[in-house]
């Protein structure tokens, strides 16, 4: 079941777009994270005596460890789709290693990006 | 089909379709060695004209207290110096050098759009001209090559300097635009038969993810600088405070060029490292899935940074945090390449001529700036250095070590194929060490100057403060980098009459460009081979000849059409055979008339300038009539029409599609950039104002909307009915199409001049207007696009056999109505939740 909706809304695991999706990924962490935040802190920001335990820190470690999380998953995909031999396959082998990295550095490059939130205020 | 003709006749009938024109028609040439060579070279002597500057740079602040140059003169040069280097030099040598490379490498005989080439180098040379003039009229820029708002604005430089910048920068950018299209399609769809993604020369990656930048990266910068002198010329506002505006806007959008822009340097220059160290290692790469990984990571982790050229502005520390963290995961890829270099020379037998020797140095200079930049990524040392010489120090260590380095390495190891001669040793290694260790007096001690307290961009100093002696070293060594330029450049003007005579393959290389003859011909190749293995010269070292012989693919060229292969984007498998435009003067005209505008709006003359866009609007609708089936093109024939694989033109996907979905990611960044402005300035604007009622009429934009979909909507009914094979009534649908772009394009007109704007008193009125011209261009060139299509139609360019060329106009009519509808949400529907 869960592998016949992946397979509707996911791209094939050795599929060539792989090899950035992962990282469009990240970009779109990336630009939710940082316009986000400049957003919450025209609008509506935590008081700033909170430091860092604001709900915006919370939301930020909790959606990247979200994305990071989804990122892993589709590195762990194109890992398991990857050919085990070149043999007769050399070219999916190649775009599934590949396109597992880049999705492995993916999910450490957004966790990172929300690791900060840990130790600094939001907006100040 | 004719007979191939025999090997004896071969060359010269391929010299025929594919040579340039004799005496003046040589400005005419379109074939990629002729324009990258031109691009090499005018990229040099722009290199010589920063360089001079640097020395006068280096004279003035040899000695504490000179005067030799004035504040103004100073702040002029250092300025040129940047933006020459950066925009003149680095950029479009490496982009001149990938359009020259790129063919050879991946087997075919042209980039896949031709006039493109030609178009891009005219706008480089005239836009180059155009920013240096400014020099010799002591009208130069003279406020930083970063252009920094609000000291560039009209108020602080009353006068034509930042002008000058920012049309002819903006001038040469549509060169690099240009240039990244046709590298991006000719390397996804124009590799010969069976080069897959996996077996590209690894130079092909770093390409491939450098024009991918210059698509993504140079649109905010494009934006900002039409933004600035609009600002500037008509007094709208965008980074004034008063009117709601904001400098650092400009910033943002500067450096979101800016950083990535350092990577859009960098890759070319380590895929040259990639591709010849294996070759003086004498085995294969170490890790190319490794490196294809990095330059992958490389590319969009590069995007995450600019803001760390902002560190010192105010933005909260956890933002700030944001871009530490992505600056500091950059250096992961680059540690990747850098291991795989080593682990190549490690197991191989290195053998160290001239090119190698330029790769260590580049290896030990780029080493030490990437490390001071990891410094740099944090906050706090940043705050501590930031505006001195140890940042000038670190720029140059990256940019110099990064890119130059490699860049002469691989000026000396292709240089057999433009001379078909060898460099010489001796001198060459004169001019190494020259350099290597001129370059280091210089810049090594720099790092010592900041961290004394030196800052950028000071005319002169104080003595007593310590920097004296550090000043006068980094002279010398300047001096000394020079003498050594100056070396290298007799070393290979000098070999063009003395070299030693190369042998085919003179380096032992792997890769195909060594296949060609040498010195090399306009086409490359007389027939087209089958790629096997990555290393195609290593496992038939016979190719050569065998592809001279016409042993390959589309070795006949009596149809007298310039052909190549159009592959799969992945597996390399013929799709089609690519027919290519000839000689033609259309770019030089298009070109001239651009620099027309440009020089318009610069002395402003606007009448001239609006001449000057219609009759390069005039151009380029010759330019495309001269396509498919025109006797000037590909028309029908009984003799040479191809069926398996069919011409480009006779099918639904040829490279212009790619062509034109690549340019609308570029045009999508450029909207992209248009938002964020819109939102940061709502966000973070000290002043902005949103007016209580809003300007425009929802019931026209709705209207004028509904007309635009349903332009989109017919034109796309007109292509499914191509693809069923139904060309009934073609010539109507594409006029019914034109005719509701056309009444699209009338009514939001009508409303732009209706709409009570005051974009010379808000900034919100300002980003509207620059919004509303944006969607009216979009309705323009979506119209006039149909218009040509529905005469072509009618010319019989156009029908079921030939429907190539809506498929490729359709994604203009989709992107133009998807921009349309976001902009009504984000411009218009939005702003009425803000509060004011």
């Amino acid at each position: 079941m869960i592998k016949r909706i992946l397979r509707k809304i996911m791209l094939h695991p050795l599929h060539p777009l792989q090899l950035v999706f992962g990282l469009l990924v990240w970009s779109g962490w990336f630009v939710l994270v940082y316009g986000g935040t400049g957003v919450i802190c025209a609008v509506a920001p935590p008081p700033v005596e909170a430091d860092m335990k604001t709900w915006v820190n919370g939301l930020v470690l909790a959606m990247g460890t979200i994305v990071a999380g989804f990122l892993l998953f589709n590195a762990w995909r194109c890992w398991k789709a990857t050919p085990e031999y070149e043999g007769d396959t050399p070219d999916k082998r190649f775009l599934g290693r590949v396109a597992g990295g880049v999705y492995l550095v993916a999910a450490i490059a957004s966790f990172g990006l929300a690791l900060p939130a840990l130790f600094l205020p939001p907006c100040v | 089909m004719s007979e191939a003709p025999q090997h004896s006749d071969r060359r010269e009938e391929f010299d025929r379709v594919w040579g340039n024109l004799p005496g003046w028609g040589q400005l005419a040439a379109v074939n990629h060695t002729t324009i990258g060579l031109r691009f090499i070279v005018t990229g040099t002597v722009f290199f010589l004209i920063g360089g001079l500057l640097a020395m006068l740079i280096r004279t003035q602040l040899a000695l504490p207290e000179q005067e030799i140059l004035s504040v103004n003169a100073y702040n002029q040069v250092f300025t040129m110096h940047g933006t020459v280097m950066m925009f003149l030099f680095a950029i479009p040598i490496l982009e001149g050098g990938a359009m020259y490379l790129i063919p050879k490498l991946i087997g075919a005989r042209d980039l896949v759009f031709p006039r493109l080439s030609a178009l891009g180098y005219y706008c480089y040379l005239f836009g180059g001209i155009i920013v240096v003039s400014s020099m010799l009229l002591n009208m130069a820029p003279a406020v930083g090559w970063f252009m920094y708002t609000p000291l560039s604005s009209s108020e602080y430089s009353p006068g034509r300097g930042p002008d000058f910048w920012l049309l002819g920068i903006t001038f040469v950018e549509i060169s690099a635009i240009s240039a990244g299209v046709e590298l991006v399609v000719s390397i996804l769809r124009t590799r010969t038969n069976g080069m897959s993604l996996r077996q590209m020369p690894i130079f092909c990656w770093y390409i491939l993810a450098m024009a991918l930048m210059i698509i993504f990266g140079f649109p905010p910068l494009i934006l900002g600088s039409i933004l600035l002198e609009l600002e500037r010329a008509a007094d709208l506002v965008f980074f004034k405070v008063a009117g709601g505006g904001d400098p650092l806007l400009w910033q943002h959008l500067f450096w979101l060029f800016g950083h990535p822009e350092v990577y859009i340097i960098f890759l070319p220059a380590a895929g040259i490292v990639s591709t010849l160290l294996p070759v003086f290692a004498q085995r294969t790469l170490v890790g190319y899935r490794w490196i294809v990984l990095a330059v992958i990571i490389t590319g969009f982790i590069s995007f995450g940074l600019w803001v760390h050229h902002m560190f010192t502005v105010g933005i909260p520390k956890l933002g700030l945090a944001f871009f530490s963290v992505a600056s500091m995961i950059v250096a992961i890829p680059t540690g990747i390449q850098i291991f795989a270099w080593i682990a190549t020379l490690w197991t191989g037998k290195v053998v160290f001529k001239l090119p190698m020797l330029w790769i260590i140095g580049f290896l030990l200079i780029f080493v030490c700036g990437g490390l001071t930049g990891v410094m740099l990524a944090l906050v706090p040392f940043d705050w501590q250095v930031h505006d001195t010489h140890f940042v000038v120090a670190h720029m140059h260590y990256v940019l110099v070590g990064g890119m130059l380095f490699p860049l002469i390495a691989g000026f000396y190891y292709w240089l057999p194929h433009v001379s078909g001669r060898m460099p010489s040793e001796t001198l060459g290694r004169w001019g190494f060490w020259l350099v290597f260790i001129g370059f280091n007096l210089t810049f090594l001690l720099m790092h010592l100057t900041g961290l004394f307290g030196m800052p950028r961009r000071i005319y002169t100093y104080e003595s007593g403060l310590g920097w004296g002696w550090l000043n006068m070293v980094s002279s010398i060594g300047g001096f000394v980098t020079a003498i050594g330029v100056a070396v290298i450049i007799l070393d290979i003007a000098l070999h063009f009459r003395f070299g030693r005579k190369a042998e085919q393959n003179p380096w032992n290389a792997d890769s195909l460009e060594w296949a060609v003859e040498m010195p090399v011909t306009t086409y490359n190749f007389a027939s087209l081979p089958e790629i096997t293995s990555r290393h195609p010269l290593w496992e038939n070292p016979d190719l050569p000849h065998t592809i001279a012989r016409g042993e390959h693919g589309l070795p006949e060229i009596g149809h007298g059409r310039r052909e190549l292969y159009g592959s799969d984007a992945v597996t390399g498998e013929i799709r089609e055979v690519i027919h290519l435009p000839t000689n033609s003067w259309i770019p030089l005209q298009a070109a001239s008339m651009i620099a027309v505008v440009c020089l318009g709006l610069l002395t402003k003359f606007y009448w001239v300038a609006l001449a000057g866009a219609v009759l390069a609007l005039v151009c380029l609708v010759r330019w495309s009539w001269h396509n498919g089936a025109h006797p000037l093109a590909a028309p029908k024939t009984e003799d040479w029409e191809r069926t398996d694989p069919p011409l480009h033109s006779r099918t639904f996907s040829g490279p212009g599609l790619w062509g034109v979905l690549v340019t609308m990611l570029a045009n999508g960044t450029l909207f992209a950039s248009l938002i964020f402005g819109w939102f940061y300035l709502w966000t973070s604007a000290p002043m902005w104002n949103t007016p209580t009622q809003g300007p425009l009429s929802l019931v026209s934009l709705v209207g004028s909307g509904v007309l635009l979909t349903l332009g989109a909507l017919v034109f796309g009914w007109a292509v499914n009915r191509l693809r069923k094979g139904n060309d009934a009534r073609l010539g109507p649908i594409l006029w019914l199409a034109s005719a509701l772009g056309a009444g699209h394009f009338a009514w939001l007109l009508y409303e732009a001049i209706r709409a009570p704007l005051t974009p010379t008193t808000l900034a919100h009125d300002s980003v509207l207007s620059v919004m509303l011209w944006y969607l009216l261009l979009h309705g323009g060139l979506s119209t006039l696009a149909s218009v040509l299509q529905a005469l072509r139609a009618r010319f019989g360019y156009v029908d079921r056999t030939l429907p190539y060329e809506p498929v490729v106009v359709l994604p203009i009519w989709t992107y133009t109505a998807f921009v349309y509808w976001v902009s009504f949400a984000a411009f218009v529907l939005l702003p009425m939740t803000w509060s004011g």
